[in-house]
């Protein structure tokens, strides 16, 4: 298959230079933050030696799990974007119009109205309820949408909207309630990636590497799915199971990253966007490309909202969508439909 | 061939395609032809597997297309539908591909040696080779429509639907189209099923012509005992004389 304007010739050095771009950008975003640590310690501790100063140790060890879960994070929804957008056949697709986001906050914001104002202990603390809302809405939407056996891509956005607008009411109403205590919910709600820790880490990555999987393997089915789904049919291809498979293993993927850092909106509209019109549709090239691109974008977004604010840290969700939304506008208005 | 015996099927508005019976052997042109909401396109669906939900039989080449899978139903039926468009920035060849999947195992990663072969074969046949690394979307109506019947010929079925496929195209882009079809009836012996808007089409490239109406077969037989003058005013209400075309024993319709 040809890209439409990369080739194969390009891949290995952009690969390349993207790898350096990530690394510089992990190294360059460490260095700065509350305390400045010197740039031969960053690459000396990742390298496993000791650092000059002792301090530098001390901080890194906080702030690289949280530059690299930015990083992964930012990987995560933009590779999910994506996926969405081509199984759903719909460029503003994002896993969020499956009501992900409102099932997060509702089980977010219940779990501390419940600890708070009850004696009833939920396990797994606040991610916890999070991620099984989270999925959990997503299910109810699925078996919403479904009619028959077949999955239609509009009822599947319109019970996503439905379910998410249910949702929201029952959280705003909870907030009312207990105002008081659950308050602080809402910072978490605008996202944070000052508490991931290498334990998330490892959690997000190994989702990460599932939705890499089922692109790389089903790539060529997605691409004629993301064509049209009659398309499909006459090429044999069963459009319902792949729709499953592939939003089934991003939903999981972004539930996990929505519970670990909140809500952080736009990484998955605006960078498949930007990716597909450098490198065509084609699903296999442009999840490659979202991997590095959402992870630079998302990373970046931390390191912007923890310094230029300093001592105050804007929640990183309020970063990405005040970046977001114009970029979006500006290829909406400029580049047309043509995304 | 085809066989279909006592086939009923419903759409939950009320409407109802019944045949009893139907035939349709290997290597025939078969037109179909009908008004709007006659059950045509119906018909399509049911035979390229979209619909799966039916009471009665449709057979092709012995076995039930109940008992096959999407898959499999792909690797004896291609289609060419009404008007196909993408939202994203495909090239041709990449659409064209898409025809190559039914032979593909379950992970398949790029086309094999012979999928390329079938590929630009279909594409130099209907001189669509030129526009080959042009996006999908870029292309004229009548480019578009080329490129699908590409497609079909690279998925190299013996049997071809096609469904109003020149309806959107002018005169010249519509028989050079049809004049590709017809080629490959007579040349490859493909079985070709097309539903058709225009009568004079159907009356000059095929030999049977299937007319529906109401979601019954309403006549079925060859251009000159199907095209009545009876026929166009029972069930189109069109007033029409039918003449013989000056040259080919082919009945064509001038309105009055």
């Amino acid at each position: 298959m040809k890209f439409v304007k990369l080739d194969r010739k390009g891949f290995i050095p952009l690969t390349v230079f993207l790898l350096g771009l990530s690394f510089l950008c992990i190294i360059f975003f460490s260095s700065f933050g509350t305390v400045r640590v010197p740039f031969s310690d960053i690459l000396k501790t990742f390298f496993a030696m000791p650092p000059d100063k002792i301090e530098s140790s001390l901080i890194l060890r906080l702030r690289i799990p949280r530059i690299i879960g930015s990083f992964l994070a930012g990987a995560v929804l933009a590779v999910a974007g994506n996926s969405f957008q081509l199984v759903i056949q719909n460029p503003l697709a994002d896993p969020f119009i499956i009501g992900i986001s409102s099932g997060a906050s509702f089980g977010a914001v219940l779990f501390t109205a419940l600890t708070v104002n009850t004696a009833i202990r939920i396990p797994f603390g606040i991610e916890g309820s999070a991620l099984f809302f989270s999925v959990l809405t997503s299910v109810v939407v699925f078996l919403l949408a479904k009619q028959g056996r077949k999955i239609p891509i509009l009822s599947l956005v319109l019970s996503g909207v439905i379910i998410s607008f249910l949702l929201n009411s029952l959280t705003t109403m909870m907030s009312v309630l207990y105002w008081k205590n659950v308050i602080h919910v809402n910072i978490w709600l605008l996202g944070s990636t000052a508490d991931f820790d290498w334990a998330d880490i490892t959690v997000i990555l190994l989702f990460l590497i599932l939705q890499l999987l089922i692109v790389f393997f089903l790539s060529r089915k997605l691409d004629v799915l993301s064509m049209n789904e009659d398309l499909a049919l006459y090429s044999g291809i069963n459009p319902d199971k792949l729709k499953l498979a592939v939003l089934s293993v991003n939903i999981a993927a972004v539930s996990v990253v929505v519970s670990k850092s909140g809500i952080i909106g736009f990484v998955g509209l605006i960078i498949p966007h930007l990716v597909r019109s450098i490198t065509g549709p084609y699903s296999r090239i442009s999840t490659f490309y979202c991997i590095f691109t959402g992870g630079i974008f998302l990373s970046l977004s931390d390191f912007v909202s923890r310094t230029f604010f300093a001592p105050t840290e804007l929640p990183i969700g309020v970063m990405t969508s005040l970046v977001g939304a114009p970029v979006f506008i500006y290829i909406m208005k400029v580049k047309g439909k043509k995304v | 061939m085809i066989k279909i015996d006592q086939l009923l099927f419903s759409y939950e508005s009320g409407f109802t395609l019944n045949i009893k019976q139907l035939e349709i052997k290997d290597g025939e042109f078969v037109s179909i032809i009908g008004p709007n909401g006659s059950g045509k396109s119906t018909l399509v669906k049911l035979l390229s597997g979209v619909i799966r939900s039916y009471r009665g039989n449709i057979v092709v080449d012995k076995v039930s297309i109940r008992d096959l899978t999407i898959k499999k139903i792909a690797q004896k039926v291609s289609v060419v539908p009404q008007e196909f468009n993408t939202i994203y920035e495909y090239n041709v060849d990449s659409i064209v591909a898409s025809s190559r999947i039914p032979f593909a195992g379950k992970f398949s990663f790029s086309e094999s040696y012979e999928d390329k072969k079938a590929i630009e074969d279909a594409m130099k046949k209907t001189d669509t080779l030129r526009y080959k690394n042009e996006v999908f979307g870029n292309l004229s109506g009548g480019e578009k429509q080329r490129v699908m019947i590409a497609r079909a010929v690279a998925q190299n079925t013996d049997i071809l639907i096609l469904d109003e496929f020149v309806s959107h195209l002018d005169p010249g882009h519509a028989q050079e189209l049809l004049k590709l079809v017809k080629t490959s009836n007579k040349d490859a012996g493909k079985t070709i099923i097309s539903v058709f808007h225009d009568i004079n089409t159907a009356s000059l490239y095929s030999d049977r012509i299937i007319v529906f109406n109401k979601g019954l077969i309403f006549s079925d037989g060859s251009p000159y005992q199907v095209i009545t003058e009876e026929m166009l005013n029972e069930i189109y209400c069109l007033d029409a004389t039918i003449i013989k075309h000056p040259h080919y024993n082919k009945p064509q319709v001038i309105y009055n």
